[in-house]
């Protein structure tokens, strides 16, 4: 069986699809395009494609080669073991993703991803320039060791990652019973949303049931508009920069670190952790959204009773 | 694709350039500025617990700062179509003012310098600089 590069195959079509998306967006007012931010996405869509032929990209192939002969057994290039390889790397997927918001070391390649305050098809192909190595082979060795071939493995991973090209729009709300297994737009617009009540939620690559079981799923609410971007947006559009602004931040904070502990927390702690808890983590986002929350229903709550805010019919 | 990377690398550039082209003519870049009203609705969202006391806004509406009522500051910078917000301490950032602006240095990799329009530069940097430290 012959595994095709389905990205080369795709990269047209998300071109023809981005510019019907503008154009619907325009028509219909339901999306928002910013030229310079679309800029900034597309080259970094293109340089992830070429980031791997640095040298990345023939590591990752060599070692999974390698990591093959010691695969635990033989399993054949049938149609029913690309099915179970697509689901086995779409669980990977999500253990890579959910690590990926929750370890700085890998947020450092992810936050490129999630780094536009737009969400349309231009912020799907916003991709990374690092972290192509470790995360592919800490993630990826299990499936080869098990005895799926490399080749398929990557295989499987582009039509992931295609699919989740067309979830990245405002297009299209909501998808019924097709988002009980499925990522859809609307989950995946929660997962790049910066409100608290999102933080932190559906990291699913194409089946959202992985959230489902393992409680990071959130529906989205009608009446809480998403926020997209990161908790403390890039000032930039320079593509050079938003590749390794979070590598420079790590850096510096390394060089300030008082003891290995500190180093640690700095490379491998959440994202936002501080020796002192001067900077915040997601969790700590959320629970000071709870606190000002709770501080504003007692305080309506305490508030003598004064004229209806909205009087019954009559 | 032709499989020759030289010539994709130069298709997808010319490609790129005409979604970039047709994005920026039919979503044109407003004329929007910075106001109050906008940089105290983002400040809401992004640092909730921020009490805003004074402003300073930019007199071409690129940017505002507002000084808090804990002697924080928040700084509410354009980008693009959107807004970007920082929150420090007096002392936390380097402040140089002229006749005619305000000159912040934030030591931040993505926004490293914010120049901030004003007839009260002196002011708000004796502000930023001392605040903090009562």
């Amino acid at each position: 069986m012959e595994f095709p590069d389905v990205i080369a195959w795709a990269v047209p079509a998300f071109a023809l699809f981005v510019l019907a998306e503008i154009v619907v967006a325009r028509i219909s007012g339901r999306g928002r395009y910013d030229a310079k931010d679309s800029a900034a996405s597309l080259l970094m869509g293109l340089g992830s494609e070429l980031a791997p032929l640095l040298g990345g990209g023939a590591i990752v192939l060599a070692a999974f080669a390698a990591i093959y002969e010691f695969r635990l057994i033989d399993i054949p290039n049938a149609w029913w073991a690309v099915l179970l390889c697509f689901v086995l790397d779409d669980f990977r997927y999500y253990w890579w993703h959910r690590v990926s918001h929750e370890r700085r070391w890998f947020w450092a390649s992810h936050v490129i991803h999630h780094s536009s305050q737009h969400y349309n098809l231009t912020t799907a192909l916003r991709q990374t320039w690092t972290g192509q190595i470790l995360g592919q082979l800490l993630f990826k060795t299990p499936l080869i060791l098990i005895g799926f071939h490399p080749a398929m493995v990557l295989f499987v991973g582009a039509i992931n990652l295609i699919y989740q090209f067309w979830i990245h729009t405002e297009l299209i709300k909501r998808m019924g019973p097709f988002e009980w297994i499925f990522n859809t737009p609307s989950h995946h617009r929660v997962h790049h949303a910066t409100n608290p009540k999102y933080l932190d939620a559906n990291y699913a690559g194409t089946l959202i049931i992985w959230d489902r079981m393992f409680g990071t799923f959130v529906p989205e609410d009608e009446t809480e508009k998403p926020r997209y971007g990161i908790i403390k947006n890039l000032g930039t559009f320079n593509p050079l920069i938003i590749s390794f602004h979070e590598w420079i931040g790590i850096a510096k904070d390394v060089m300030k670190a008082k003891s290995l502990r500190e180093v640690g927390g700095y490379l491998f702690g959440p994202p936002g952790w501080s020796p002192d808890g001067s900077l915040m983590t997601s969790a700590m986002i959320k629970e000071r959204w709870r606190r000002v929350r709770e501080e504003g229903d007692a305080q309506a709550h305490t508030k003598p009773a004064g004229r209806p805010v909205a009087q019954p019919a009559e | 694709m032709t499989g020759n990377l030289l010539i994709d690398t130069v298709i997808s550039i010319a490609a790129i350039a005409v979604m970039v082209a047709i994005a920026r003519l039919l979503f044109p870049p407003p004329a929007a500025k910075v106001t109050e009203a906008a940089a105290m609705e983002r400040l809401a969202l992004d640092e909730p617990d921020f009490a805003a006391q004074a402003w300073l806004i930019d007199r071409e509406g690129r940017a505002a700062l507002a000084q808090g009522a804990a002697g924080d500051f928040a700084l509410i910078k354009k980008l693009g179509l959107d807004l970007v917000t920082r929150r420090f301490r007096a002392g936390a950032v380097s402040v140089a003012a002229d006749e005619s602006a305000l000159i912040l240095g934030l030591g931040d990799t993505t926004l490293p310098r914010v120049v901030i329009s004003t007839d009260d530069a002196a002011h708000w940097a004796l502000k930023l600089k001392f605040e903090g430290d009562t």
